[in-house]
């Protein structure tokens, strides 16, 4: 192991080092165990048994999960997932912190996260470019984690990792019944409650919350997909990739009849032309269109590029600027549509590339659209262990 | 019984993180106090009765609240600065 983030040398589980006990929690010198978060990266505890309804009263107890049952993160789990990377890479390594708690993050913390959300160990990379990407400045983590709104990171799973690792990008790809899709969604959001501290109440302030809090992870299916792959049409040219959005639930848009391309996308336009949204006030929100394979199909075959797609939302997915007035004293517009009369249509975002398109899901006249959380922008990074 | 070893999920936490300034009520007077309004709704008249409560009971002087552009955003660098040369003391962080 590698030394602790305070300069300390880092100890295996169970060293004779472990004499700072108290109850039934014993932690690493350093860390801090009269009431407060246990505050090592090594830091082990023990438990009475390791029979899951045990296990769960106890994480229960210390606020770690979700309220589902966990996994106990042992150390031969968290080791049996940390062989899986590449050779040479070092799983104490401080990758980045998490806002609002400041949690530090590295593989190991990680590992175990995954361990608990029932991960399969060869996933740990996705979850490890998904935190990678949600770290980025411009994703502002810390008023996604402590907003009032639902919002929760959807993670995407581009290219060869989605088979290869068995993640579900046809027929019901946004769950359930796919465990690298429900496990690794699940995984991310431990990362969230346990090293970010967006736990309902402290860091976390949704008013509501939303059922993807729980897991949100999905798959592009490129195979049924007419256009470019979508992380190789944001620059990312690798053969893997992982994109995370800051949004809402998904919002269903249905068109049976298909009688043109261009009533599937009115359709899909009506849907994102609310005013409830976050996108409405901050106008340079993006939108994540999945569409469904057929509707990608009638649209493509109707010799619509994924361009040509972009540019039609921003052309029909609007509302009179009177209306937006009415609804928002504060909101963030660009100067060209603060300029524009009552009459005049705003679209509901203010430039095409806005509207990120991608095609997911199998048989079936169904898409959906994702709205944002606001002030916040899609990260794709490749992938990386 | 058995007992078995587990990691903790939390991890650390980042040393670099903001601490939590604990101060005496007292160590107010003469302090300057300032107020940023994160833009979420009555922020600004909640901070300027606090601050005008506060510096009445410490012998603070009030100097004032300040807007940032949104709340949902980090405040803007320049205003972090006039807030770090007008006052000692910033009110911020009212919700909805």
């Amino acid at each position: 192991m590698s030394e602790r983030f305070d300069g300390s040398p880092a100890r295996p589980i169970g060293t004779p080092e472990n004499e700072a006990c108290e109850d039934d929690v014993c932690a690493l010198p350093g860390a801090e165990v009269d009431g407060a978060a246990i505050a090592s990266t090594e830091a082990d505890v023990s438990l009475v048994d390791d029979d899951p309804e045990a296990f769960l009263e106890f994480a229960e107890a210390r606020g770690w999960g979700d309220g589902l049952p966990l996994i106990p993160p042992t150390p031969d789990r968290v080791d049996r997932t940390l062989e899986s990377l590449p050779a040479g890479i070092d799983p104490d390594e401080v990758l980045t912190a998490l806002p609002p708690r400041g949690g530090l993050v590295t593989r190991r913390t990680l590992a175990v996260n995954a361990v608990m959300a029932g991960c399969r160990p060869e996933t740990l990379p996705v979850l490890t470019t998904a935190i990678r990407a949600l770290a980025r400045p411009e994703v502002n983590l810390r008023g996604v984690n402590a907003t009032t709104h639902p919002v929760a990171p959807l993670l995407i799973v581009h290219g060869e990792a989605v088979d290869a690792l068995g993640f579900n990008a046809g027929l019901g790809a946004f769950g359930p019944g796919n465990r690298a899709n429900a496990s690794v969604g699940r995984a991310l959001r431990l990362v969230m409650l346990n090293v970010a501290g967006a736990r309902p109440g402290a860091g976390d302030a949704s008013t509501q919350g939303q059922p993807s809090k729980y897991a949100y992870c999905v798959a592009e299916n490129e195979g049924d997909s007419p256009w470019t792959p979508y992380a190789r049409s944001c620059g990312v040219e690798a053969g893997s990739a992982v994109t995370v959005h800051c949004g809402e639930n998904p919002h269903n848009v249905q068109d049976h009849e298909c009688r043109s391309a261009e009533i599937t996308l009115e359709l899909l336009a009506s849907t994102m032309t609310t005013l409830g949204s976050n996108n409405a006030p901050v106008s340079s929100a993006e939108w994540f269109v999945f569409l469904g394979p057929e509707h990608a199909a009638l649209i493509a075959d109707a010799g619509h590029s994924r361009e040509d797609v972009q540019q039609f939302f921003f052309e029909r997915a609007r509302l009179p600027m009177g209306r937006f007035r009415r609804a928002f004293q504060i909101a963030q517009y660009a100067d060209w549509e603060q300029a524009l009369g009552d009459n005049d249509p705003k679209p509901i975002a203010r430039d095409p590339d806005c509207f990120r398109v991608l095609v997911t899901g199998g048989a079936g006249k169904h898409s959906c659209v994702v709205p944002s959380w606001g002030m916040t922008s899609s990260v794709t990074l490749p992938l990386e262990a | 019984m058995a007992r078995t070893n587990i990691y903790s999920p939390e991890g650390s936490v980042d040393p670099n993180a903001a601490p939590t300034a604990l101060v005496a009520v007292g160590a107010l007077a003469g302090k300057r106090i300032a107020a940023l309004d994160n833009g979420k709704t009555g922020a600004a008249r909640l901070l300027q009765s606090m601050g005008e409560a506060l510096a009445e009971r410490t012998g603070a002087i009030f100097v004032g609240v300040h807007q940032k552009q949104t709340a949902a955003t980090p405040c803007e660098p320049n205003l972090l600065e006039r807030l770090a040369s007008e006052a000692e003391v910033v009110l911020t962080g009212t919700a909805d």
